[in-house]
């Protein structure tokens, strides 16, 4: 038995100790993975609460992962932001993220913040798995194996996605530039 | 057609590097999260170790209250099909009061829709149509000078219970809507069972002034749930028990104190806050779990591992 299975096992007696664990290990990242997503502090804290509430959910029916915790995870995290993004499109960007920069203007500031949204936009006009790819890939710098066992798919079927989702993206952001 | 890709991969690169940079999260807003969770799996925790002694005893009761609603359905539908034109018979029961003939045929009805109902929205709708139903009888029989039957107010109660655990089932955005609507029932039956308060035969009031304390303390769930979720979703394991009779002292076992069960006291007379809302409308997709196909085991980034 892995320390992951075994932890898990213990989650599923509902161990506090156990429980504490797993969401001190992937509360951190689960959180900057929807924060990067949906460009809203409490939106992603939002999804930490579900995400981890569900999992609760699964683990008290009996139906909790018995491996791959972090993918299991990112995966419900996910599809909680898709969620999140279709009821509510119009999220308020980071100011802080805009404040990160070394001083910028307030002209940079407005230009940083229509460029953030454009690819966000872009993003989630993509397919809910080309989306998970690339947000799995690019922006949590996950390997194809990693990603492949988030969406439970074959790593050939990943590389495929992200193939398309590419394409896809580039055509949305030139589409954009071209309309301005 | 591939070298105009190759050509934008580092501007889309550089576009999705934009998403990458994130503020640190607000370590009180992490604290109360992580307190939330284990709160949360606590409240979980008790809920497997009360119900662990009847899903492992053995044989599995057939007699179990979902099993005989099934089967009330299945019996209802059978008589349904022998009795041929029991659709005009049916019909006619839908307006039934309990001391007529007809009335099983109504109770037996609402079983069938009830036990047939998968969505918990539409057992919702029924659960709480049939208990307006059950006030508008009580209020009918009062106002002939007839108590209504014990069986009715269990009834009663039993609907607006069931419809408060359907809600303690769901995850907190749902129970809130839930609540709204439970609430904003049981206020409208509080209001119709007021109006007719005064014309009520002696005889009668006692079973009034319990319907009333009972729905008073249905709002006092609907408060709870609203304020407290977790102690909510706690003390919806344990409801069930039956309407006190008449003239026997209001007491309940699993009802705290009235100050730990209503936080806010409203005077009698004084109108609780309006509680009408829309119906509900959306429900969270539930996600399928992952994982459970066999998989080569994942090392995860260092990065997310830290906290």
């Amino acid at each position: 038995m892995t320390t992951e299975e075994t932890l898990l096992s213990r989650a599923q007696q509902f161990e506090p100790q156990a429980l504490a664990e797993i969401y001190d290990c992937y509360s951190p990242g689960i959180y900057r993975y929807a924060l990067r997503l949906l460009r809203n502090a409490d939106s992603a804290e939002e999804c930490v609460a579900e995400t981890f509430s569900r999992f609760l959910v699964t683990l008290r029916d009996r139906k909790g992962p018995k491996q791959h915790l972090q993918a299991y995870l990112y995966r419900i995290a996910h599809n909680w932001a898709t969620d999140q993004y279709r009821r509510v499109p119009a999220i308020l960007p980071l100011e802080s993220s805009l404040q990160a920069d070394s001083a910028p203007t307030p002209l940079q500031q407005i230009l940083q913040r229509a460029d953030e949204e454009r690819v966000q936009h872009a993003l989630f006009c993509l397919t809910p798995d080309q989306r998970q790819v690339v947000a799995l890939k690019f922006l949590e710098d996950w390997s194809n194996e990693e990603v492949a066992l988030a969406l439970g798919k074959p790593v050939g079927a990943v590389k495929s996605l992200q193939h398309r989702a590419i394409a896809a993206l580039q055509r949305v952001l030139i589409s954009d530039e071209d309309g301005r | 057609m591939s070298q105009p890709s190759n050509q934008l991969d580092s501007q889309l690169r550089d576009a999705l590097e934009q998403l990458k940079t994130v503020p640190p999260r607000d370590s009180e807003a992490a604290a109360r999260g992580r307190a939330n969770f284990l709160a949360h799996a606590k409240s979980l925790q008790q809920a497997v170790s009360q119900s662990a002694n009847r899903r492992h005893k053995g044989w599995i009761n057939p007699f179990s209250r979902q099993a005989s609603l099934a089967m009330s359905a299945i019996v209802f539908l059978l008589l349904c099909m022998l009795l041929g034109g029991t659709g005009a018979t049916l019909y006619a029961a839908q307006d039934s009061l309990p001391d007529t003939p007809l009335y099983p045929v109504k109770i037996m009805s609402e079983d069938a829709q009830t036990a047939l109902a998968f969505q918990p929205e539409t057992k919702l709708d029924l659960l709480l149509g049939f208990a307006d139903r059950r006030v508008n009888e009580i209020a009918a029989l009062n106002l002939q000078g007839s108590a209504p039957p014990e069986s009715v107010t269990r009834r009663l109660q039993q609907q607006l219970d069931d419809a408060l655990k359907l809600g303690a089932e769901m995850p907190d955005s749902g129970l809130t809507q839930v609540l709204e609507r439970v609430g904003a029932t049981v206020q409208r039956q509080k209001q119709t069972l007021t109006r007719v308060q005064s014309q009520v035969a002696e005889p009668a009031k006692p079973v009034l002034a319990q319907v009333q304390a009972m729905l008073e303390e249905r709002l006092g769930f609907v408060e709870m749930g609203l304020t407290d979720p977790p102690m909510f979703r706690q003390q919806m394991r344990g409801l069930g028990r039956p309407i006190a009779p008449p003239g026997q002292e209001h007491r309940s076992a699993i009802t705290p104190p009235a100050q730990q069960l209503r936080p806010t006291t409203i005077p009698p007379g004084q109108e609780r806050r309006s509680t009408a809302i829309p119906p509900v409308q959306e429900r969270r997709s539930t996600m399928t779990p992952p994982g459970q196909e066999h998989r080569p085991a994942i090392t995860p980034p260092a990065n997310e591992h830290r906290p």
